[in-house]
């Protein structure tokens, strides 16, 4: 691949309007020079006073009045135009003004003295002064074009370049890019992805680590469990004993399971669960413990994708909280796009819990990509959880 | 039955093979891929059971270089459950595959059928969900796998072929213990064993104690 040389954005788009400008102001001044010989500067300004002061001293004849140039110190012998406008006081003292008159540029200049104004005014026949009209257009239709194509190659190359940033953005291709400014955000982005990849990887490695400290030695109960299943001559009082012992260790493995999969879940961990099922279960069992739900369902069957700890853990941390802080039943409802539990707080309890209840709620639906949302109204308290599937 | 074991944690497999042998399957033990290499030269095994993580390679690699040698039947055991991994294990030539943590009634159950010591109809008996084979030793209550002691097996026998008529403590404690001086306390621990063993939940009841008769495996209403 060549190596493509970079440049600033900045710079790029300063060099061509930076250009643009330049080539504007180099094409005026030569017209201004070459073409426009009667601007109205000092030079024609000097030749003024220079009249009037050749009249002043006596070195030209009073009048002097030609086709050219009217120099006199009566206001009479000036054209009635002039002599309005001297009245109407629109001619200032000792200064130049240029007027058009009849296809004329006239300039005209108010001299004084300690007497009477010497009135200066020269004629200049607009046609002798080449149009400017023409020049313009061709200078416009010129700049038109020239910026045209710069902006319009500029344009291109900009949206060429961000266009590549995008797709940088959403795919892992390494590019290299025209702009110094893309290529550093290029560059950023694959760091920023390079860390985020890693992080990820060190989150999995831990769970995998955390899961083999915890699975291992439950897995060594377990067999152990098996090993006293195969034993002969077990006495009487130790069967209740194993069995309690096969029983935690069971519970435990279902915790383990859960606690482990507020950490990391795998696709492969998740199966069908018959939610209308696993809630009448639900039901049962908390009936069983004196705990009343009123359980509606507007289907009759409800299969879900999910992982049956993370539902039990879930399940668990609402009941409990309910038992603590609420009044009278327990409302659940099902339906196709969630679960819904309602149920009336008890104005009796003051103590507020930590929060670690609903925390655990939160992360077991982030992981199973279910929403969670609780409200409370008046003292109606609700959580709903949404599927998403 | 004799299997190989190829694991390198040591607990696990000392568990495995006190648990298999107790259920009567000799097993030869090697911890690494060289140690397995080494000890199947000239050996014959009903079934070999390979970890797929070894301290010198991979279980794969194994299965792969014995598929044009080896006869016996392999199932691979591994931590990892992604489907990409139990499709290679089945493509080096695996028969099972176990994902850890397993159960070793799991595990057994496996390898007996591995070894195809299934035998003919006339050893099996069914009730209810409960389903026996006593050649190969192996019993389930619909998908639960049940181990039982030896002693536990010689009463299921003797229920079994009596069944569904009674049979009397005096013939049980002669059959379990013929030569040892039994107290009731050993009596009643290997039928509360077994019934619990039997009957889980909500599973139907199958072990049966009439007044004066004895025990009988059976439905309630038979």
């Amino acid at each position: 691949m060549t190596k493509v040389k970079q440049h600033s954005i900045s710079q790029f788009l300063v060099l061509r309007t930076a250009i643009t400008l330049l080539t504007i102001i180099v094409i005026w001044i030569a017209i201004v020079l070459n073409s426009y010989h009667y601007a109205l500067d000092d030079t024609a300004a000097h030749y003024l006073f220079y009249d009037a002061e050749q009249l002043a001293e006596n070195h030209l004849a009073q009048p002097y009045i030609d086709d050219f140039k009217i120099v006199t110190k009566n206001i009479n012998d000036l054209p009635a135009w002039i002599i309005d406008l001297w009245q109407q006081q629109q001619l200032e003292l000792n200064e130049v003004s240029l007027l058009q008159h009849n296809r004329d540029d006239v300039y005209i200049l108010p001299y004084s003295t300690n007497t009477t104004p010497i009135f200066v005014v020269h004629y200049f026949a607009q046609a002798e002064s080449l149009s400017l009209l023409p020049w313009l257009a061709l200078i416009a239709g010129i700049l038109t074009v020239v910026i045209i194509v710069i902006n319009i190659n500029s344009a291109k190359k900009i949206i060429t370049e961000t266009l590549k940033l995008h797709a940088t953005v959403h795919d892992k291709k390494i590019r290299t890019f025209y702009f110094d400014e893309f290529d550093t955000v290029a560059i950023q982005l694959r760091s920023i992805r390079a860390k985020e990849q890693d992080a990820q990887q060190k989150e999995r490695l831990l769970s995998a680590f955390l899961s083999h400290e915890v699975r291992t030695p439950l897995s060594q109960i377990n067999h152990c469990l098996s090993l006293f299943a195969q034993q002969d001559d077990l006495p009487l009082a130790a069967l209740p004993i194993i069995d309690q012992l096969s029983h935690a260790h069971k519970n435990l493995t279902t915790s383990s399971d859960a606690i482990l999969a507020l950490w990391q879940l795998e696709e492969c961990h998740l199966h069908e669960v018959n939610l209308t099922t696993y809630l009448k279960n639900w039901q049962t069992n908390l009936a069983n413990k004196g705990v009343c739900i009123v359980l509606k369902m507007s289907i009759k069957t409800l299969k879900i994708k999910t992982y049956k700890p993370l539902l039990n853990l879930m399940l668990e941390q609402i009941s409990r909280n309910y038992q603590h802080y609420a009044n009278g039943d327990l409302q659940v409802t099902l339906c196709e796009t969630g679960i819904t539990f309602t149920n009336t707080t008890n104005k009796d309890i003051t103590q507020k819990g930590n929060g670690l209840g609903f925390m655990i709620i939160n992360q077991a639906c982030k992981q199973l990509n279910w929403h969670y949302n609780v409200t409370q109204q008046a003292d109606m308290f609700t959580v709903r959880l949404t599927f998403n599937y | 039955m004799i299997i190989l074991l190829v694991e390198d944690d040591a607990i696990l497999a000392q568990q495995a093979i006190t648990f298999l042998e107790n259920e009567g399957i000799e097993v030869d033990y090697a911890r690494s891929l060289a140690q397995a290499k080494g000890i199947c030269v000239g050996q014959h095994y009903d079934a070999i059971i390979l970890d797929i993580n070894l301290p010198d390679g991979t279980g794969l690699s194994l299965a792969q270089q014995w598929r044009d040698t080896n006869t016996a039947p392999i199932l691979f055991l591994t931590a990892r459950s992604a489907l990409e991994d139990k499709l290679a294990a089945f493509a080096a030539g695996a028969l099972d595959y176990l994902t850890k943590p397993f159960a070793l009634e799991e595990l057994v159950i496996r390898i007996k059928l591995l070894a195809k010591k299934h035998s003919c109809e006339a050893t099996h008996f069914n009730l209810d969900t409960l389903s026996i084979d006593l050649e190969a030793k192996i019993i389930k209550r619909a998908q639960r796998t049940i181990i039982l002691s030896p002693q536990q097996w010689t009463l299921v026998a003797l229920l079994l072929r009596h069944s569904p008529a009674p049979v009397s403590k005096e013939m049980i404690i002669n059959t379990v213990w013929p030569d040892q001086d039994v107290n009731n306390n050993m009596y009643k621990s290997l039928l509360t064993r077994l019934r619990t063993n039997l009957t889980k939940d909500d599973e139907v009841e199958l072990l049966h104690t009439l007044k004066k008769q004895g025990v009988a495996l059976r439905l309630a209403n038979d």
